[in-house]
């Protein structure tokens, strides 16, 4: 057959099947004749494949690893949100003088460590591992997909500095001051509607992000890296190295949820009217903000348990 | 008659099918690429693969760690079996003949 119709019938099978074997798989099906027969085969064998695809043991990795990349961006956007609203707030002075309120605010910290940390453990590596594969593949859409947590940090950055340039250095369209006014500020409208543009960029880069980063985890493949360290050879599998560090980013999503959970309470029983007057994202009072934080902490804590859960059964039944 | 004549015809003409296991016998004697493991498994068992079934069953080999890649020849990519696959077919094999003896020795007794 011709190497058009061929490339066309390699096209049935998975992505990951054809970054393996497409140009072989191709190379053969030239050499047949095209027949229904061929056809039909090569047909039953994609679908076989793309079952396999689904349940095979990298993709697998990849799903888990994926989910806790978006459930650490769900965080992020929990913690903009809780941050946003205590810096420079009232309530730092409170936490001042309660060490059960500060050590409340250090469990957050400390939870946001803990996943950081997983996360650039696991990360690194793995970035390293699929830029490798991309350039050896020459993938565009990789880098694309790959550069979207800084593609989406920079739009931000330069919304932001736009808005800082047109109103003179006055205003950054923070969405966390919308609610305030002060002399030399642009007007309400302006501000709300800059503000909005603001946390709808941070909102959507974080899913961009998430959605992308966790596509790329999922289809690709991932060279081993030696690693070569006083004369000891390592050789490590990044995939697997970082489905192992997901219980670790897990543990950290929770330590994070259990400090916002008794941080707010605490904060509505010492300090209530404080807490009640903060100014959150767009205006939401400190309450309504703790709460939709501790709603969005709660959900990336879900995700990222369920992948440790998945981690740990997949070792399990490896 | 008639119908024990074509059972008989059905059972001679029926090719032996285990791509998986074929694969393996036809890189016994050495390394091939895919054409030439459809011709040495067709020239063994009078089946001819599709290349669908080929690759369907060289993924699954690959994975299991049973064969291994060799370097491209010409975008033809050649396989030969690793130290396990030899293990997995020679026991296969044996199981097989083990099977055959005992089955043959059963109906000549008859």
């Amino acid at each position: 057959m011709t190497s058009r119709t061929a490339a066309r019938l390699v096209r049935l099978y998975p992505r990951c099947w054809r970054t393996r074997y497409g140009e072989e798989f191709a190379a053969l099906l030239e050499q047949h004749p095209f027949s229904f027969k061929t056809f039909a085969n090569v047909l039953w064998s994609a679908g076989e494949a793309h079952m396999r695809a689904a349940i095979s043991h990298e993709r697998n990795q990849g799903i888990i690893v994926g989910s806790v990349w978006s459930a650490w961006m769900i965080a992020v956007i929990a913690g903009l949100i809780l941050y946003g609203m205590v810096d420079d707030s009232p309530l730092l002075a409170a936490m001042d003088q309660s060490s059960i309120f500060a050590a409340s605010w250090k469990v957050i910290q400390t939870g946001c460590v803990l996943a950081v940390s997983a996360i650039l453990i696991a990360g690194l590596p793995l970035a390293w591992s699929i830029g490798l594969y991309a350039v050896r593949q020459r993938r565009r859409g990789v880098y694309l997909r790959l550069a979207s947590p800084f593609i989406s940090a920079f739009a931000l950055v330069a919304w932001m500095a736009t808005v800082l340039i047109c109103t003179g250095g006055h205003w950054a369209a923070s969405p966390w001051a919308v609610a305030f006014s002060r002399p030399d500020w642009p007007s309400d409208s302006v501000r709300w509607i800059t503000g909005s543009i603001s946390a709808l960029v941070l909102v959507l880069g974080c899913i961009a992000s998430a959605a992308s980063v966790s596509q790329v985890l999922r289809d690709s493949r991932f060279p081993d890296l030696r690693i070569a360290f006083s004369g000891v050879n390592v050789q490590v599998n990044p995939l697997s190295f970082a489905t192992a560090l997901a219980p670790w980013a897990a543990a950290g999503i929770f330590v994070m949820l259990a400090g916002v959970v008794v941080w707010g309470c605490i904060a509505s029983h010492l300090s209530a009217i404080a807490f009640r007057s903060l100014s959150g994202p767009l205006g939401l009072s400190g309450w309504v903000s703790w709460i939709l934080s501790t709603i969005i902490l709660g959900f990336a804590a879900a995700i990222s348990a369920q992948a440790a859960w998945r981690s740990r059964a997949l070792a399990a039944h490896r | 008659m008639r119908i024990t004549r074509d059972v008989v015809q059905e059972v001679e003409t029926e090719h032996f099918s285990d791509p998986p296991l074929m694969v393996l016998a036809s890189l016994a004697d050495g390394p091939k690429h895919g054409y030439a493991m459809i011709d040495e498994i067709e020239r063994m068992s009078g089946a001819r693969l599709g290349p669908g079934t080929l690759y369907g069953a060289i993924t699954r080999l690959e994975n299991q760690g049973l064969i291994e890649a060799l370097a491209v020849e010409e975008r033809r990519q050649p396989y030969r079996l690793t130290a396990a696959g030899r293990r997995a077919l020679r026991a296969k094999l044996v199981a097989m003949r083990q099977v055959a003896l005992v089955g043959l020795r059963k109906l000549e007794a008859q």
